[in-house]
């Protein structure tokens, strides 16, 4: 489904279908992610949005028994064609889970971790990324004097935006977020919002929630799931104000789901 | 009280009672072998008394070591008459003449004068072994000893390895010699068919022998766990490999020992000996037993150990870490390398810990390649290459059943025999506390790790 306004596509998904173990989670979906939004995608339990997100940085086949079918293309160019590379992709599109999963690592070493991977090692440069990413997680001044200590020790929203710095350092291009807050406390998830109004400046950001006001909230685009298919994509106001489907608006009022 | 509460109630009896049972017998184990492995080491007083026989009388020193009351019915089953009310004692008089037995059973009714002298004195030589007597005088070197029936034996100062007497000990110095005895117990050649001397070269060969063996079982152990965890696919020749690995951990390991003997030391060292050591065949050098096949042997046997656990301590690294590394855009190997593998580290640990405290306990598979009754020279020397793999070597746990049930002398071997235990138990104790602590460790380390 694409768009009639007039934006850049970072990433889309045309005729995309996914089989777990024989069984159909995703069935043609067609979908453009614009780029420097916030896209959320919505929809009850089971619908498929988290495969969908998976299917974006090709996390799914790490999880299960998977097969896919249809393309996706990231700036043009199809991810599932043969010879990507991995790593490559995830360093380009990252993701962050719903529940936080920070390394058993200090505070520190968890920012630097992909950087190292991608072979920075001067511990100047290595100081000023980490500096940096936890600044735009937000996190900086709650960790500035405990860099060095484990990150378990951390509160899980604190976990959870060590995750995003995590991912951040890196410098991804697109923002992949699975529930990133329905783990978390009211004012951890406030927090969390912010930061991802604050990072879609320069980030391609996507976003599973399950909660209504949050999408409301943070996105710009939503796209509403039902049983593995699309049922609708446009603009967050014109879903939540006015839209086309009964289904999306029965979802949306709370009738069912 | 209803029937459910009464089955609850007869259910915790029941495993309490089983808890309760193997405390005891933990505790009486332990408690046998340090009192009998100790009291080995211990000065015991010495006795002399006048002991008549027949016509004869003669006079005997030597140690108590067991009093015994026979009934009136065991003393007719065995044809003993005339022994009074059947109560004996059992004596170890040392050497006394050729032909006399060191440990003697002598009764009650006929003995006298009881005494506990304080210049009696135990001697020990290597030649003879243990002495009771006087100590006479002695000159420039040279000591006479005399024997309780007046015989004379002179003994060279460098050939006297203990001259104690215990009667005039304190509790100190009684304390010392049990010191020094037990140093040296642990540190000497075996003498006189493994029935004297000290148990070091067992001590050694064992080892050096599962040290070598952990080098060989760690590497390919925990590679193999890896694969079969990381790696390989879950499909119907893996889980046979990994029920094959498991089966291994049941196969007795008798078993292990005849086909370290048929494949080892007869097919792979007949090998090597026909391709580097030609010109000494037909004497064998890797083609007989010896240390590095006793090592190979222990390996394969203790190979399950060290595979199960590398793939538990695997399985138990949260799926989210691995997921977290790949998010960040690391490989496959990248995430094992700086994200599993250390977290898995104590637990690999663990199960080589483990394999080296099974082998240490090790006896029936080793008899057959390369566990001797007597190794004339240890495996380990200060002249390359240092570890000589080729040599036969003594161990603990052939040690306990040689001298338990090859012994001549059954009397003198039963301390001895617990003392060796005591020392083995020990060895693979530690090692235990070892494994233990590490897998503490490591649980702590993974316990705020979310699932």
């Amino acid at each position: 489904m694409s768009l009639d306004i007039d934006v850049k596509i970072k990433m889309s998904a045309h005729n995309l279908s996914v089989n777990f173990a024989g069984k159909k989670v995703l069935d043609n979906i067609s979908l453009d992610i614009p780029a420097n939004k916030v896209t959320a995608l919505i929809g009850p339990s089971g619908c498929g949005k988290s495969s969908l997100l998976r299917s974006f940085n090709r996390m799914n086949e790490l999880l299960e028994d998977t097969q896919t079918e249809g393309e996706v293309l990231l700036d043009g160019s199809n991810i599932y064609r043969a010879g990507w590379d991995l790593a490559e992709l995830r360093r380009r599109v990252g993701i962050v889970f719903q529940k936080p999963n920070p390394f058993p690592l200090s505070i520190y070493e968890n920012v630097a971790f992909g950087l190292r991977l991608q072979g920075v090692n001067s511990a100047r440069e290595l100081d000023v990324l980490v500096c940096d990413a936890l600044e735009k997680a937000a996190l900086w001044q709650e960790v500035k004097h405990r860099l060095y200590e484990n990150a378990l020790t951390l509160s899980g929203g604190q976990q959870q935006r060590l995750v995003i710095a995590r991912a951040i350092a890196i410098e991804p291009e697109v923002l992949l977020l699975d529930e990133p807050a329905s783990a978390l406390d009211p004012i951890s998830t406030l927090k969390i919002e912010e930061l991802i109004y604050a990072l879609k400046q320069e980030y391609t950001i996507v976003i599973v929630t399950h909660n209504m006001q949050q999408a409301a909230r943070v996105s710009d685009f939503t796209a509403f799931m039902n049983l593995g298919q699309l049922v609708e994509f446009n603009a967050t106001n014109k879903i939540f104000t006015d839209p086309n489907e009964s289904q999306t608006e029965d979802y949306i009022t709370g009738r069912f789901g | 009280m209803n029937q459910s509460a009464l089955q609850g109630r007869l259910l915790y009896c029941f495993s309490a009672l089983s808890t309760a049972f193997i405390l005891l017998m933990l505790l009486l184990l332990s408690l046998l072998m340090l009192s009998r492995g100790l009291s080995l080491f211990w000065p015991a007083e010495l006795v002399q008394f006048r002991y008549q026989e027949g016509a004869n009388t003669f006079l005997v020193a030597g140690e108590v070591i067991s009093k015994q009351r026979l009934s009136l019915q065991q003393q007719a089953d065995a044809g003993y008459t005339d022994v009074g009310d059947g109560e004996r004692i059992l004596v170890k008089q040392g050497y006394t003449a050729p032909g006399q037995p060191s440990f003697r059973w002598y009764w009650q009714t006929h003995i006298s004068e009881l005494h506990y002298p304080a210049e009696l004195s135990v001697v020990r030589v290597p030649s003879l072994g243990e002495l009771y007597g006087y100590m006479q005088q002695s000159d420039a070197g040279y000591h006479t000893f005399q024997w309780l029936s007046g015989n004379t034996v002179t003994l060279a100062t460098e050939d006297i390895e203990l001259h104690l007497q215990p009667n005039q000990l304190t509790w100190l110095d009684k304390l010392k010699v049990f010191a020094t005895e037990w140093w040296q117990f642990l540190s000497r050649e075996p003498r006189s068919a493994n029935s004297a001397g000290g148990i070091g070269p067992a001590i050694v060969g064992t080892l050096v022998s599962v040290m070598l063996m952990a080098l060989l079982v760690a590497p390919i152990g925990v590679m193999a766990g890896i694969y079969l965890h990381e790696y390989a696919k879950d499909g119907r020749f893996v889980r046979l490999v990994r029920i094959s690995v498991h089966n291994l951990a049941g196969v007795p390991s008798v078993v292990f020992g005849v086909f370290g003997l048929g494949f080892f030391v007869y097919v792979l060292g007949g090998s090597i000996d026909q391709l580097f050591y030609a010109e000494r065949l037909p004497q064998p050098t890797f083609g007989t037993p010896g240390l590095i096949w006793v090592s190979l042997t222990l390996a394969l046997l203790t190979l399950p150990i060290v595979i199960v656990a590398t793939e538990e301590g695997l399985a138990r690294v949260p799926m989210s870490l691995r997921l977290g590394g790949y998010a960040v855009g690391a490989t496959k190997a990248e995430v094992l390398r700086k994200l599993i593998l250390p977290l898995a580290k104590p637990a690999m640990l663990t199960g080589v810990v483990l394999a080296i405290s099974r082998a240490a306990g090790e006896v029936a598979p080793l008899i057959f390649v390369g566990v001797v009754k007597y190794a004339p020279s240890l495996p380990i020397s200060s002249e390359w290459p240092f570890i000589h793999t080729n040599q036969q070597i003594m161990s603990l746990g052939f040690q306990i059943y040689d001298v338990g049930l090859q012994s001549s002398n059954a009397d003198a071997a039963e301390p001895r025999v617990y003392a060796i235990a005591l020392v083995l138990l020990f060895i693979i104790g530690s090692l235990n506390v070892i494994a233990m602590r590490l897998r503490q460790r490591y649980r702590s380390q993974l316990r705020d790790v979310q699932l």
